[in-house]
């Protein structure tokens, strides 16, 4: 308990924000990918219903799991991409403000 | 000179003698009566000084126990003050320790072991939970109002501690005080039976004392009468020499007149003697006797 001095729970809190928009921004990495994956998996399932084209079959498959590790991992995913980037502009103001209050610190 | 003359004409100074001799004899007597009671009252008076000396030893031995019981008494109720004061001292310490453990805790307003989950788990929320800034602003500073809280309560606890832990020492302190109340008790009470004791002592040699100065005053009394007595002896002896004086001439006579007397009884009697001797009778004792003294009287003259 007593380690919590409040230059280590500012450098904590930092941390966190850096956390936090390295995890949005992955997030909406993944949110754009995500859209582009589900597009590619449409348009092979489509090809691959239409045209019985087993060549498509693996990447298809390749594409759904690709799809499912991505909807696993990704967080945020109710958050729209507008959204995202708010949460991100705010952990980055509220960064800066811990950043200015450290400098006070060790000032 | 007529023997019987003389003893006529010297026969009231010869009475008188007698008669002084007599009294002298009767005075004797009171005097040895006199004498007695003087040695009886001696012997009391003796025999109540000896008894005053043997209480008064006593006497002196229960107030020399007596003053030290009250020495130790006095050491004791020392000691009982010294513990007295350090249980004051205490007793402040354990009201200062409960003023600042009651202010503690009012700043604390929790319990140890609540306020540190609060506290850890604010803190949990603000490095892990995402927030807005506002809201992390608030829970940073409140972070921190919680920690002296914590420490508060924590301080608390400590100077809770202090008042159980010095209250179990008090009451030791009182067990030893108590305890020393009880010896200083009983030896008071020790000391108190060892005064009365020696109160009783003084009194009994006071009313023997007093008892032997009524025998001595009594002897003296005695010795005066005694010594009248004898001083009626006396006057009456020299009445008795004064007359001698006055009759010597005749009495000297007298004096040679039995002188003579003897001295013929004596050469008849050793003749008789003599006598028997010649006769070769059996001579006695007495006989011989007699002729023993004629032949010694013989030489001397």
């Amino acid at each position: 308990m007593d380690e919590w001095t409040e230059k280590k729970l500012i450098e904590a809190l930092i941390e966190k924000h850096d956390r936090l928009i390295q995890e949005y921004s992955d997030s909406m990495e993944s949110q754009k990918r995500l859209s582009i994956l589900r597009e590619k998996k449409d348009q092979l399932e489509y090809w691959v219903d239409e045209e019985a084209e087993d060549k498509y079959k693996k990447e298809l498959i390749d594409t759904q799991k690709e799809l499912e590790t991505l909807e696993e991992n990704l967080i945020a995913t109710d958050l729209r991409p507008s959204e995202l980037k708010s949460r991100i502009d705010e952990h980055v103001s509220a960064k800066k403000y811990w950043t200015q209050k450290l400098q006070q610190q060790d000032g | 000179m007529d023997e019987d003359k003389i003893k006529q004409d010297i026969k009231p100074q010869t009475d008188e003698i007698s008669e002084c001799k007599k009294e002298i004899v009767k005075i004797g007597g009171e005097i040895k009566k006199l004498q007695k009671d003087a040695d009886h009252l001696r012997d009391k008076r003796d025999e109540g000084n000896n008894e005053c000396k043997s209480l008064a030893a006593d006497a002196r031995q229960l107030r020399d126990k007596r003053d030290s019981i009250n020495q130790k008494i006095a050491e004791l109720k020392k000691q009982r003050d010294q513990l007295n004061k350090k249980s004051s001292d205490m007793s402040d310490d354990i009201k200062n320790s409960k003023q600042k453990r009651d202010e503690l805790n009012e700043e604390a307003r929790g319990t140890d072991s609540t306020l540190k989950k609060l506290y850890e788990k604010n803190i949990d929320k603000l490095v892990n939970r995402d927030m807005p800034l506002r809201d992390e602003k608030k829970l940073f500073k409140s972070v921190f109002e919680i920690r002296n809280r914590l420490e508060a309560a924590k301080l608390a606890d400590e100077f809770h501690e202090k008042v159980v832990s010095t209250y179990k020492e008090l009451k030791e302190l009182d067990d030893k005080t108590d305890e020393l109340t009880a010896q200083i008790r009983s030896h008071a009470n020790e000391a108190e039976e060892y005064h009365l004791k020696t109160i009783e002592l003084y009194d009994q040699l006071h009313k023997i004392s007093k008892e032997s100065d009524e025998y001595h005053e009594e002897l003296i009394k005695k010795y005066d009468e005694i010594n009248k007595l004898r001083d009626q002896i006396k006057a009456r002896k020299d009445r008795i020499t004064e007359i001698e004086q006055t009759i010597k001439p005749q009495t000297e006579i007298l004096d040679g007149i039995r002188q003579e007397k003897e001295k013929k009884d004596l050469e008849e009697k050793a003749k008789k003697a003599r006598e028997k001797l010649k006769e070769q009778k059996r001579v006695s004792f007495n006989d011989l006797r007699v002729l023993f003294e004629q032949d010694k009287k013989e030489q001397t003259d």
